[in-house]
């Protein structure tokens, strides 16, 4: 059938769910990825009224994101990954480098690293924010513009503008 | 007035690989420690949350650096997302945390953060749009800004006490709040062809949503 195999985590989330009802309304194929097998009824009721053919909805397990391997395993003939899986600020662990950063890292490059290794894999999309713009502090700064030139910036680097 | 985290003591500069070619060029320029102390509760879990996803793009730059691959990365930038809740059955089940503290904010008379919100809808648009849109093959990353309309607080009151006189609402027109950070929604605008929902558009979406699960429950 028409329209392109889409690999996507996070599907059950805010965002994610909204991103597999259109990319399904768009006429693509989903290949959602879960975490427990035991979330798949629920999404699939909630996914299936922009479902137009039976093939183009399909679910697989990997309870572990930062397992590159398994992730890989599961990337047969993807053409597009939207990888939306990363913590919350509300993360039930406080720590930040085990509550936070590690989880949000790791889930990416296993999915770079998975992808990597997919030839049929043409472009990887990964969710991050506009705070990864914006030095600490500067979220409340009335009018902040967002693009690089605020002084808590390097000015040293050769990439400065 | 700068409302900036305290640290335990001053940050410093962690060494980045240099960025590769990207509009933007900023987070690998970014002064951030990650051992740096965090305030503790829930101010904690923003600044946490904050600094993990300026390390994480980091990382992912760096990464798309070392490693070259094949395909074509595209890194969306959204900023506070908010919207019809797709997860959400009820009033009684825990919703988008966004949503909620749109809700909170609207009830207390008090931003819980800056009115710069952006429509799930054109963030889930941009996804679909990121099939096709236009790459420059030269470079291997393409970040986006999805920030939408310039939305503020003043513009997101006055659609609820318009259109929305059952839901609590001290918040006015006239403010004034604190004026949001400005991003640059141009790349989203021209290369993924995203049309932004309006501040009407959105806030319905949401609110309409909450009172539909308020009626159902004989609110």
């Amino acid at each position: 059938m028409a329209g392109s195999l889409i690999f996507i985590t996070g599907a059950s989330g805010f965002i994610g769910s909204q991103v597999v009802l259109d990319t399904l309304t768009a006429g693509h194929r989903v290949r959602v990825n879960v975490r427990r097998r035991e979330q798949i009824d629920e999404l699939t009721a909630r996914f299936s009224p922009a479902v137009n053919s039976p093939d183009q909805l399909e679910f697989v397990v990997n309870s572990d994101i930062s397992d590159s391997k398994a992730i890989g395993s599961t990337l047969g003939n993807v053409e597009y990954i939207f990888h939306l899986a990363s913590p919350m600020p509300n993360s039930k662990n406080p720590d930040f480098k085990t509550g936070y950063l590690q989880p949000a890292v790791a889930g990416t490059e296993a999915i770079l690293a998975a992808a990597a290794l997919a030839p049929s894999v043409k472009r990887v999309v990964i969710v991050s924010s506009l705070l990864a713009f914006m030095p600490l502090g500067t979220l409340r700064v009335p009018g902040f513009v967002v693009d690089g030139k605020c002084s808590l910036f390097q000015s040293s680097s050769s990439d400065s503008t | 007035m700068v409302s900036a985290p305290s640290f335990s003591h001053p940050p410093r500069t962690v060494p980045s690989s240099p960025s590769i070619s990207n509009p933007e060029k900023a987070t690998s320029s970014i002064q951030i420690n990650p051992d740096m102390a965090f305030p503790e509760g829930p101010a904690g879990g923003g600044v946490k949350y904050a600094a993990s996803k300026l390390l994480a793009h980091r990382a992912t730059l760096d990464w798309m650096a070392q490693n070259k691959p094949h395909f074509a990365l595209i890194t969306l930038h959204p900023s506070f997302v908010v919207g019809h809740d797709r997860t959400q059955v009820s009033a009684a089940t825990p919703g988008a945390t966004m949503n909620s503290w749109v809700l909170g904010s609207l009830a207390s008379g008090t931003p819980v953060m800056p009115g710069q919100l952006v429509d799930v809808r054109d963030v889930s648009a941009a996804h679909v749009a990121s099939i096709d849109a236009p790459l420059d093959p030269n470079v291997p990353l393409t970040e986006v800004q999805l920030t939408g309309p310039t939305m503020n607080w003043e513009a997101v009151a006055k659609v609820v006490k318009a259109k929305y006189p059952s839901i609590p609402c001290k918040m006015t027109e006239e403010g004034p709040y604190p004026a949001p950070f400005v991003g640059d929604s141009t790349r989203a605008e021209r290369e993924f062809g995203i049309k932004w929902h309006s501040v009407e558009e959105t806030i319905s979406s949401l609110l309409d949503q909450q009172l539909g699960f308020r009626e159902r429950a004989g609110l």
